[in-house]
């Protein structure tokens, strides 16, 4: 297992490190009621709650392409103003959603 | 003229509208000062519009960083940071008498590209503070990052981490913070510094400096002096920086001495320049003799500091060592008068309110409305134990009023000697709404510096407040140099594991040990047991990560600075990160009272009344209570803390006696435990979202208890008695290094002298009780409601939240909410 964590931290380093500009897909993790965003670096990674990978959840980033994902299911997102904090998903305005 | 400017200050003090009444009182200087200031705290999570990130300081730093780079690395450090106070613009404020920015702006908030990779992209990301040009300003930005991203302090500690642990650490479920020694809270030595001066302290590096040559390069050195290679090094890094640091407050004078001969026509202000150049001048290079000298020389250690990297915290006892100053020059060679020690004063905070950098997003909103826990010490008792108010403590209670920031806020050290003058002035702050000071219960808290600590009486009388709650001696041996927000754990989190097998219900992964399938327990005992294994590890896996970020913080980023104001690190020869200060480690606990309400809700519920199992418990709160809202609220009305109930309190004791047993089982790096500390700043609003349905009866998503051991909101029914009953059966001493109580008052049965006594009355009865904290909100609902419908007729309405406070117009709904929801306590009922 620790082999697993290890590769799940790579990934998330070399994620993060080298992330860039962020730009939104139409389907995008970010976007998705499975996505959990790491709060402790708020610089959009996270990980998928329904896919696994050797055993520890996929890491992904807000604007992962889930144009292909059959696990996809788009929040319902709640009129609010973008100063709240609220669920889900956690921080609305850092994933660059519109409010409906 | 508005309503407002036509009413008179009786009408105003009347209606309670504190903000107008601060506004017509304060001198025409304090009050273009304080408009003027640009808040630099987050609105919810985002920077108010016109904040803007300095370029400057990173590009600076990056140059000069480059150019050494065949130096060692304290000295590579210690160059760029002199590069930057060398050449970063400065700029002097119309009616400004304390001079020093943190940026070459004054709307400008500081961004540190050499501490974490994360920050770095986050702000890449942002689009409301990069500068105009904003493509240009990309362009730098992109090439900071890419330079720092893989050699920030950050990047070589996660690499070096265990990868299990890091990956859930960086989840932010399970704690806040990360181990990263530039994100800190910095306890400093004054005495130190106002009895030398940088130039007596540069002197006394000399002297090192000058032995270690003899030892090195005058005969052979004995095996145990090689060490003095290294300290060579950081010796010459720490010269390097105090040097450079009198040169940046010159750089002051001399701007101030061109204005006052070149431009100034007001004879008035002209005269202030030349007091500005010559003050600047002599200070930090040399002790300070009046009090507009001492206090320029702490807000330039403030600002220094910061340049080097993020203080989170402001660690402070002004009027302990500003107190005498004003004492000379006010009352006895009245070279200043009353009215001119409290403008200087006045502003000493505004310049403090203005600080600011840009900051993690979990930090922007877990400390929404301000910068950090900038929380100063006040009052207390001297090192032989006598009543250490004086008149600079009073000074800054009444200018605290007068310019009504957020940040600082104050904590006052009450005892049984304290002078009445001093606490009728702390009342009135409290009475006219600034949610500070806090009050502190000194002798508890000296006795609790002593226990879990070690430090000697004396020095014990000396403390602090760390960050928001923490007593830190300010002595050689006491003043700790850095405290990292990591070891900060959702304490909540450990009752979810002990409910799930380990299993984290809200990011479904594997993360506590396996105690057991909790539908099977037949016993409260076994539940208890597997709640006690899942916070040991929590508690071990922070302690560890916080102890490696200790231990590694010399090797990674170095320090020369910070390092230089320390006698302890001067005297060695050692980085600030060096363990060999006495030690003033804790593990502040969010989301703790939780799990004693929880308890006890289960047993009731479960194991004595035998209404529910546990097999249909866990189904409920897998359900987070959907479909079982019957079932919740017989969970809501079990017995629950702050009702001298001791059928949940002694649960709830029993946790705390528990975890403060286990702190002494697990030491850091100077061989101290790891006490408890429980408190929730804003975070009981944005954890909420983390921490899953519980036996207490909440939901995912509904707001955590407040305070440390505060009861849940609406949970205490029966009255500020029966709270202060259930909150004195926890040792303050031995079961905690602190713990924070919130309590909302009602205005209007405190106003006048009978508000008073009755205040004082329950005030004497908390500190008999032996509690070592509490802190009042006393702003009545109405007035918030009206807020939260027209902020801009409530600028400088101030609240408590829980370790801060904040304007209540910078606080997200959801945190103005739960101010809302708080009961108010009738004292005396």
């Amino acid at each position: 297992m620790s082999e697993d964590w290890a590769k799940m931290r790579d990934q998330w380093l070399k994620g993060s490190i080298d992330k860039g500009h962020r730009e939104m897909p139409e389907k995008a993790c970010g976007k998705c009621e499975n996505f959990r965003q790491h709060s402790a670096s708020a610089a959009g990674d996270g990980h998928c709650t329904v896919i696994f990978e050797a055993g520890v959840n996929k890491v992904v980033f807000d604007n992962t392409d889930a144009a292909s994902c059959d696990k996809y299911k788009e929040i319902d997102r709640i009129r609010t103003d973008t100063s709240e904090f609220m669920w889900d998903p956690t921080f609305r305005p850092q994933r660059q959603i519109g409010e409906k | 003229m508005s309503a407002v400017e036509m009413k008179s200050i009786e009408e105003i003090e009347k209606s309670g509208q504190w903000w107008w009444w601060a506004e017509k009182k304060r001198s025409p200087r304090l009050d273009y000062l304080r408009k003027a200031v640009w808040k630099k705290g987050a609105k919810g999570s985002g920077y108010h519009p016109g904040v803007k990130v300095d370029l400057e300081r990173p590009l600076l730093y990056t140059q000069a960083f480059k150019e050494a780079e065949h130096d060692p690395l304290i000295i590579r450090h210690a160059k760029a940071l002199a590069h930057v106070w060398d050449n970063i613009t400065i700029f002097i404020q119309d009616h400004a008498q304390i001079m020093g920015y943190l940026g070459s702006r004054p709307h400008t908030i500081l961004w540190h590209p050499e501490i974490l990779f994360l920050l770095n992209e986050d702000l890449y990301n942002d689009r409301t503070v990069i500068p105009e040009p904003e493509e240009e300003s990309l362009k730098i930005i992109r090439e900071l990052c890419d330079y720092w991203n893989p050699q920030t302090a950050g990047a070589k500690m996660f690499a070096l981490m265990p990868p299990e642990e890091m990956v859930k650490l960086i989840t932010g479920a399970i704690g806040w913070g990360l181990p990263i020694h530039r994100i800190g809270y910095c306890t400093k030595q004054w005495d130190y510094m106002f009895r030398l001066g940088f130039e007596g302290i540069i002197a006394e590096i000399d002297a090192k400096i000058a032995d270690a040559e003899e030892r090195l390069y005058k005969r052979v050195p004995e095996p145990e002096e090689y060490v003095y290679y290294d300290k060579l090094d950081i010796w010459k890094a720490m010269k390097i920086t105090l040097e450079a640091a009198i040169r940046w407050a010159r750089r002051y004078s001399r701007l101030a001495k061109i204005i006052a001969e070149n431009f100034e026509t007001d004879p008035q202000r002209k005269k202030e320049l030349e007091r500005i150049a010559e003050t600047c001048w002599k200070v930090p290079a040399q002790p300070p003799e009046h009090l507009w000298e001492s206090l320029q020389f702490d807000h330039f250690v403030q600002i220094l500091t910061r340049y080097e990297a993020c203080d989170g915290a402001w660690p402070a006892r002004p009027d302990y060592w500003h107190g005498p100053f004003y004492d000379k020059d006010v009352n006895q060679e009245k070279n200043l008068t009353h009215e001119e020690a409290l403008d200087l004063t006045g502003e000493f905070l505004i310049r403090c309110y203005e600080v600011g950098w840009f900051w993690l997003m979990l930090a922007r909103d877990t400390l929404q409305g301000i910068t950090g826990t900038w929380v100063w010490t006040l009052g207390g008792v001297n090192e032989d134990g006598t009543d250490a108010c004086n008149d600079m403590t009073d000074c800054l209670l009444e200018a605290a009023r007068l310019v009504r920031v957020a940040n600082p806020t104050f904590a006052f050290r009450y005892h049984p000697q304290v002078r009445m003058k001093t606490l009728r002035n702390v009342f009135e702050c409290i009475r006219q709404g600034l949610g500070y000071p806090s009050m502190r219960n000194d002798p508890i808290l000296i006795a609790n510096a002593m226990h879990w600590h070690r430090h000697p009486l004396k020095e014990a009388r000396r403390w602090v407040h760390q960050a928001c709650m923490s007593p830190c001696p300010d002595t050689k041996w006491g003043a700790q140099p850095f405290r990292m927000a990591n070891a900060t754990i959702i304490a909540a989190k450990a009752m979810e594991y002990a409910l799930f097998d380990g299993f984290d219900q809200v990011l479904q992964m594997q993360f506590g040990p396996h105690t057991g399938d909790a539908s099977q327990f037949q016993t409260f005992e076994e539940l208890y047991q597997a709640w006690y294994t899942q916070i040991r590890w929590l508690m071990d896996l922070l302690a560890r990560s916080t102890g490696a970020g200790r231990y590694l913080a010399g090797k990674f980023q170095p320090r020369p600075f910070l390092s230089a104001i320390y006698e302890r690190c001067v005297d060695l020869g050692v980085d600030s990160a060096h363990p060999s200060e006495r030690g003033n480690s804790w593990i502040t606990f969010f989301a703790w009272m939780e799990t004693g309400d929880s308890l006890a809700a289960v047993k009731k519920l479960v194991f004595d009344e035998k209404k529910y199992t546990m097999a249909q418990l866990i189904e409920a709160l897998k359900a987070n209570w959907e479909g079982y809202e019957e079932m919740r609220m017989d969970f809501v009305r079990a017995p629950k803390w702050g009702n001298d109930d001791d059928y949940v309190d002694q649960i709830h004791v029993r946790c705390h006696n528990d975890v403060a047993a286990h702190s002494w089982e697990i030491k850091d790096p100077t061989g101290n435990p790891w006490p408890p500390l429980p408190e929730n700043i804003a975070a009981y609003v944005t954890n909420a979202t983390k921490v899953w349905a519980l036996p207490n009866g909440r939901r995912l998503g509904d707001t955590l208890y407040d305070g440390g051991c505060s009861p849940g909101a609406g949970m205490d029914k029966k009255g500020p008695t029966a709270v202060l009953r259930s909150v004195s059966k926890i040792d303050h001493v031995g079961a905690v290094r602190a713990t924070l109580l919130n309590q909302r008052l009602s205005p209007t049965q405190l106003a006048g002298e009978k508000g008073f006594q009755i205040w004082h009355s329950y005030i004497k009865a908390w500190a008999e009780l032996g509690i070592d904290h509490v802190q009042f909100n006393m702003v009545d609902n109405d007035t918030l409601i009206a807020a939260q419908k027209e902020p801009e007729k409530y600028p400088e309405l101030i609240v408590r939240i829980a370790g801060y406070s904040a304007h209540f117009i910078d606080l997200n709904k959801k945190t103005q909410d739960t101010i809302i929801a708080r009961n108010i306590q009738e004292l005396g009922s």
